[in-house]
């Protein structure tokens, strides 16, 4: 006991001391480096201080819920606490992909050259995920619900409620290092791990799309609301009951179902029932945390390894220059390409946003479903408008943090014999030909959603895109440089993310580099009802778009040279 | 030592000459006023303990870093004031290796070959040339995300030599290294300087840098303590001695060997 005691202090004071070291100031970080880190640095305090009223509300709804158990009142709270519950035992599951995995896992193996025995190490491991927020957050529940029971006079219901809480714990910690240690597991070797991130995120962009195929649309429901009044709605209730029925049955069946029931059964004086199901959840809880163990036992005993990916010869492609650009700046542009090619973050960048297009293309076919801006405009324009503005929001992890992305690759380009113009030409021509293949694809589909529109509009369209690229071409270069991040586009989580500064700026300056040319198509629309018009407007627009992001380069260039020694340090995680 | 102005009279005849090369960090001097004169046609091992300078230095004589003061000429021509022209003559190994993890062998050198604007046969035929002689031709499609430490700094030599350079600066080449390949770049290395071709090199295995080496410096906390011939150092130091017995000399190793009783 005493060398737990001991271990878990040092595992502790590791982690606090990695969190100020994290916060004290490097000797070689400039002010503005200093300013970045702490941008970062705030968003997390301002999360857990968000997440302590949180917390307290957990606790009253947990009151509320114990107080009112077994009452038909108190069976919608239930229903809430559940379903939080279950949230809580997704969110277990898929947490470790959005964190830097990786980090940890060599942290692991650091650990693992110490004198700690495996299973105390395993032990260490699962109370840190305590220090989750998402999951701490939701232990005042735990702690509401025996308390509200007690107070309603159900002491024996209390007695179990705390018995199922700590189980229900138990078991959200071990679905937690079974799901980190699975995904551990995968990426151990590099080039697996990277294609079950591609999947994994592919899935969950494809799962979020499913309800706008599968349910009812807003006419189809509105159509259901009046048969309901006009044949008194029985049919439509009975099926809607079944759904809900069906879902509570799913749901019940699930670990938070036993915690509710063994609270439940123990309230209404079936104390036996209630010892099945806590001895219920007591099993669930044993067989996540063995097979945790067991998974975790594997992954320290798995060497990692790359998986290795030939490529083919492509030194003729290499060498291909770029028109209208040297041959430096040709280079970096193939340097980008590759990088978001051969990147999981990168490839999420790129068909990431091609599969929000059918998404995008139902909701606005289903009448009824189209946002309030897009009301007004046919199908095919509006998928165009938000297709184009998503496509260029996609490259924002790289585009918003293009130096720093490189990592040693930009040692590469600052010692090669290009200037910094160069460099940034090359980024830009490099996103323009990431950026042509899905802007093409939008442009296709919206033109197919809506053929009978005039092809001046979807020029109007196209070149309204170009004219917001163009302008977004020297505020990505100047984010990138004085909020710079070391990242890791190897995984999708939230180490491959850009400065979190820089995705909020960089959002706000899209939005004012769309608006021009939307204004300009708008008032040749409105006032002269012309789309020829419209589209010499934009095509204007777009001309003086590019001369200010031509003029912007040289100044942007000059920053860029200010804060190269800044970035290069960043890009080497220093 | 050289004086004030000195870098002026020997242009031309020194392929890196500082002149109070002075870099500092907030209030920490990582490099301080130090006067290098690396003659043309030399192989320099540029020595000094862990956090000595040396890597700053190398840094700030390739441009990734600027100095906080002096004066710099590689090749005859400033840095500073024409850094395209400086890359162009100049192949370096950095610390960090400087390769993209997601570009193979092939397509890092081509690269490289791109932005000297080099002739793509030309390119074509050194690239096939390089990695053949530095045993890297059976991964030359690989990605760099893939390859071991020795490899990747392979990789990096490769990358600058490519350009063929006038001057190498490399920063501890022989670290990773297994003895077959160390062997072999070791024969580059040589070659490179009997045609002429000028080396500035940090190492801390002594005993490479002994074998290598004809001119050497030391620097200690920042500061040049010493410079010139391998024979010259010897001399100065009384006459024989190992580079080891030399070195420790210069950089003030420890009077007395202390020993730790409970090991």
């Amino acid at each position: 006991m005493e060398d737990l005691v001991r271990y878990v202090r040092a595992l502790v004071w590791l982690r606090w001391r990695m969190i100020m070291r994290s916060l004290a100031r490097g000797r070689r970080r400039d002010l503005l480096e200093r300013f970045s880190i702490a941008l970062e640095t705030i968003a997390p305090i301002v999360a857990v201080i968000m997440i302590v009223p949180a917390g307290l509300g957990f606790g009253v709804l947990g009151f509320i819920a114990g107080y009112w158990v077994g009452q038909p009142a108190g069976t919608t709270v239930a229903g809430i606490v559940q379903f939080i519950l279950l949230f809580a035992c997704g969110f277990a599951v898929f947490s470790p992909l959005v964190f830097p995995a990786n980090a940890q896992a060599s942290g692991q193996l650091r650990l693992l050259l110490l004198p700690i025995p495996r299973g105390v190490l395993y032990a260490v491991q699962t109370l840190g995920v305590l220090a989750d927020p998402w999951i701490a957050v939701i232990v005042p529940l735990f702690v509401g619900v025996p308390i509200g029971l007690a107070a309603a006079g159900r002491l024996s219901a209390a007695f179990f409620a705390i018995g199922g809480g700590v189980l229900m714990i138990v078991l959200i910690l071990g679905l937690a290092m079974l799901s980190t240690a699975v995904l551990q597991l995968v990426l151990r070797n590099r080039r697996r791990g990277e294609r079950a991130m591609v999947a994994v995120m592919l899935a969950i962009v494809a799962t979020s799309m499913l309800p706008s195929f599968v349910l009812p649309s807003l006419e189809e429901r509105r159509e259901r609301r009046r048969l309901e009044r006009s044949m008194d709605g029985r049919g439509a209730r009975d099926s809607d009951a079944r759904v809900a029925r069906f879902a509570s049955a799913v749901a019940m069946a699930l670990p938070p179902g036993y915690y509710m029931r063994a609270a439940r059964t123990a309230a209404a004086g079936r104390l036996g029932a209630a010892a099945g199901w806590t001895a219920g959840l007591a099993l669930a809880a044993t067989a996540l945390h063995v097979a945790g163990w067991l998974t975790y036992n594997r992954l320290l005993e798995t060497p990692a390894t790359s998986g290795m990916r030939q490529t083919q010869d492509r030194a003729r492609s290499v060498m291909r220059r770029v028109p209208g650009l040297s041959a430096g700046a040709s280079a970096v542009a193939w340097a980008f390409v590759r990088l978001v090619l051969r990147t999981p973050r990168g490839k999420m960048a790129l068909f990431g946003s091609i599969l929000t297009v059918p998404f995008f293309s139902v909701m606005l076919l289903r009448s009824g479903e189209v946002p309030f801006l897009f009301a007004a405009l046919s199908p095919g324009v509006s998928l165009a408008m938000i297709g184009l503005g998503i496509t260029l929001l996609s490259l924002s992890p790289i585009a918003l943090n293009q130096f720093a992305s490189d990592g040693a690759g930009l040692t590469l380009e600052c010692l090669s014999p290009i200037t910094e113009r160069d460099l940034l030409m090359g980024k830009a021509a490099g996103s323009a030909m990431v950026l042509a293949f899905p802007a093409m694809f939008v442009m296709i589909v919206a033109v197919i959603m809506s053929p009978s529109m005039s092809p001046w509009l979807w020029i109007a369209l196209g070149l309204g895109g170009i004219s917001a690229y163009m302008l977004m071409v020297p505020v990505n270069a100047v984010l990138s440089a004085i909020l710079p991040r070391k990242v890791n586009l190897a995984g999708i989580g939230r180490d491959s993310n850009a400065h979190q500064g820089a995705n909020l700026l960089g959002l706000i300056g899209l939005l004012l580099a769309a608006a021009p040319a939307g204004l300009a198509a708008g008032a040749a629309i409105f006032w002269l009802d012309s789309l020829p018009a419209a589209a010499l407007l934009v095509a204007a627009w777009a001309a003086v778009a590019s001369g200010i992001a031509w003029l912007a380069m040289r100044p942007v260039a000059t920053l860029v040279a200010a804060r190269k020694e800044n970035l290069l340090f960043v890009a080497q995680g220093r | 030592m050289p004086d004030a102005g000195l870098v002026d009279k020997i242009r031309g005849v020194l392929a890196v000459a500082t002149d109070g090369l002075t870099r500092k960090f907030g209030s920490f001097t990582a490099v301080d006023s130090v006067d290098l004169a690396v003659p043309a046609g030399s192989f320099y091992g540029f020595l000094g303990p862990n956090g000595a300078g040396k890597s700053t230095t190398i840094k700030c004589l390739t441009g990734l870093l600027r100095p906080t003061s002096g004066r710099m000429t590689i090749l005859g021509l400033d840095p500073l004031d024409q850094p395209i022209e400086v890359k162009k003559r100049v192949g370096v190994l950095p610390e960090d290796l400087a390769l993209f993890e997601r570009l193979s062998a092939t397509e890092t050198l081509g690269f490289v070959g791109q932005v000297h604007g080099m002739e793509p046969d030309v390119v074509r035929a050194r690239t096939q040339a390089l990695l053949e002689l530095l045993d890297l031709a059976v991964a030359s499609d690989t990605l760099v995300a893939d390859y071991s430490h020795g490899m990747r700094k392979k990789l990096s030599l490769a990358a600058a030599l490519l350009p063929g350079p006038r001057l190498l600066f490399l920063d501890e080449p022989f670290e990773g290294i297994d003895a077959l390949a160390s062997r072999q770049i070791k024969d580059l290395l040589q070659s490179f300087v009997a045609r002429g071709g000028t080396i500035f090199l940090t190492s801390h295995i002594l005993e490479i840098v002994e074998r290598l080496c004809d001119h050497i410096g030391v620097i200690a906390k920042g500061r040049l303590v010493a410079q010139g011939p391998v024979a010259d150092l010897r001399r100065n130091a009384g006459g024989g001695g190992t580079l080891e017995e030399i070195f420790i000399g210069l950089v003030g190793g420890p009077e007395t060997r202390k020993t730790l009783d409970w090991l």
